[in-house]
């Protein structure tokens, strides 16, 4: 394509060229093309790309943020109605106790004092008992020392000293 | 200093062999780092080169926001993303040597050459013309020549070779003087041991600054090619 030797020209002042230019504006064309589908175009689109990512990234995050607070706020508002529900089962057990301490308190009075009663008219009856055979035996000895003074009753002296001593035998009973 | 270019002239144009040679060499560089940086992309967290083509994407979006609807300018993303990489690029290159073989200049800045800014400069222009067709229709299109009245006819249509010469020329002027600059101070460190000594500090000065120009202008040509866009493409 070259024609032989280039005529050399001494520059001065601005030499206007059309080939020179035509070739410079090809030369641009061509890089221009170049770059952008082998360099600039893929970069720009994992630009594109990365800015995206970051959005929804910033995006996800903010719903998350949004899902945990709602979280927190469900287990906050169930934690306080446990523990209300706590202390209502907690109030009626302390109410129950003290009834049912209540009640066996005045059971126990109630049977401290029938035993009281039953023990008292126990003892009355044996008592009584007592007295009714210790009359009988009274009148028996009675009846049996008469009949021994009716037999002897020539020693009044020796009389008196025996029923004396029977008397004291009698009176050891009681 | 000034090297002879080296010229061939084919069907009638007239095509500079060493520019031509340096706009493959940017667009090459260009084009190598940036699928190196994208190779193994990922949707984490972005290192190395690719971080650094990222901050590059997010800049260029910075440039287009602060000149038009960023909704719009998604569109020219591309564009300007490549004017951008390829510029800088290109500034860079002139900058840590110079190749002259035989009185002849090969290795320099592409944007050294008045033929590349003009071109990229009348590229923006079409495609600024292009929007403003697309986005109002040919009648918005040309009624835009006379706003605010008709009287700004002549005026709103100097404007447009005038930007555009401007917007060519002012990126060629800041690189060809440094080029110039810094061959003129390396042809003084070869003239002599004393010269040489006396120009290594403002060699290294002026090819900090060269650096520092260089980002900056291609920062400019994106920024006013945005501008330039959005006056014809945005609602008037």
């Amino acid at each position: 394509m070259l024609l032989a030797q280039p005529e050399v020209h001494a520059q001065g002042g601005i030499n206007l060229e059309l080939g020179t230019m035509l070739f410079t504006l090809a030369t641009f064309l061509v890089l221009l093309y170049l770059l952008s589908r082998y360099a600039l175009k893929p970069l720009l689109s994992v630009m594109e790309k990365r800015e995206k990512r970051i959005h929804d990234l910033i995006a996800g995050a903010e719903a998350d943020r949004r899902a945990a607070e709602e979280k927190l706020r469900e287990a906050e508002a169930r934690l306080a109605e446990a523990r209300s529900e706590a202390e209502a089962i907690l109030a009626r057990a302390r109410h129950m106790a003290e009834k049912e301490a209540e009640a066996l308190l005045a059971q126990a009075n109630e049977e401290s004092v029938r035993l009281r009663e039953e023990a008292r008219r126990a003892i009355e009856e044996e008592r009584a008992r007592a007295v009714a055979a210790l009359r009988r035996e009274v009148a028996d000895l009675s009846v049996l020392i008469a009949g021994r003074i009716l037999e002897q009753s020539v020693d009044e002296a020796a009389e008196r000293a025996y029923a004396e001593r029977v008397l004291e035998e009698v009176g050891g009973l009681r | 200093m000034t090297h002879a270019a080296p010229i061939v002239t084919w069907m009638g144009m007239r095509f500079n062999l060493s520019t031509m040679l340096m706009d493959v060499v940017a667009a090459a560089i260009v084009f190598i780092l940036a699928v190196l940086g994208t190779r193994r992309l990922t949707t984490g967290v972005p290192r190395g080169m690719q971080n650094v083509l990222e901050w590059v994407i997010e800049f260029v979006r910075g440039i287009i926001g602060s000149a038009m609807n960023p909704r719009l300018g998604e569109r020219y993303l591309l564009l300007a993303t490549t004017l951008l990489l390829f510029i800088f690029v290109s500034n860079m290159l002139g900058l840590p040597f110079a190749i002259v073989v035989g009185g002849v200049q090969w290795w320099k800045s592409p944007t050294a050459d008045a033929n590349v800014t003009l071109t990229l400069a009348i590229a923006v222009l079409l495609v600024a013309h292009y929007s403003g067709i697309r986005e109002h229709g040919w009648g918005g299109y040309l009624r835009s020549y006379l706003k605010p009245n008709f009287l700004f006819l002549p005026i709103n249509v100097i404007e447009q070779f005038s930007n555009t010469l401007t917007h060519g020329m002012r990126l060629y002027g800041n690189i060809y003087a440094g080029e110039v600059l810094l061959g003129l101070l390396a042809g003084a460190a070869k003239a002599g041991v004393l010269t040489m000594l006396l120009a290594a500090v403002p060699l290294m000065v002026w090819q900090a600054f060269s650096i520092f120009v260089g980002a900056i202008q291609s920062f400019v040509f994106v920024v006013l090619a945005m501008v330039y866009i959005a006056h014809k493409a945005e609602a008037h």
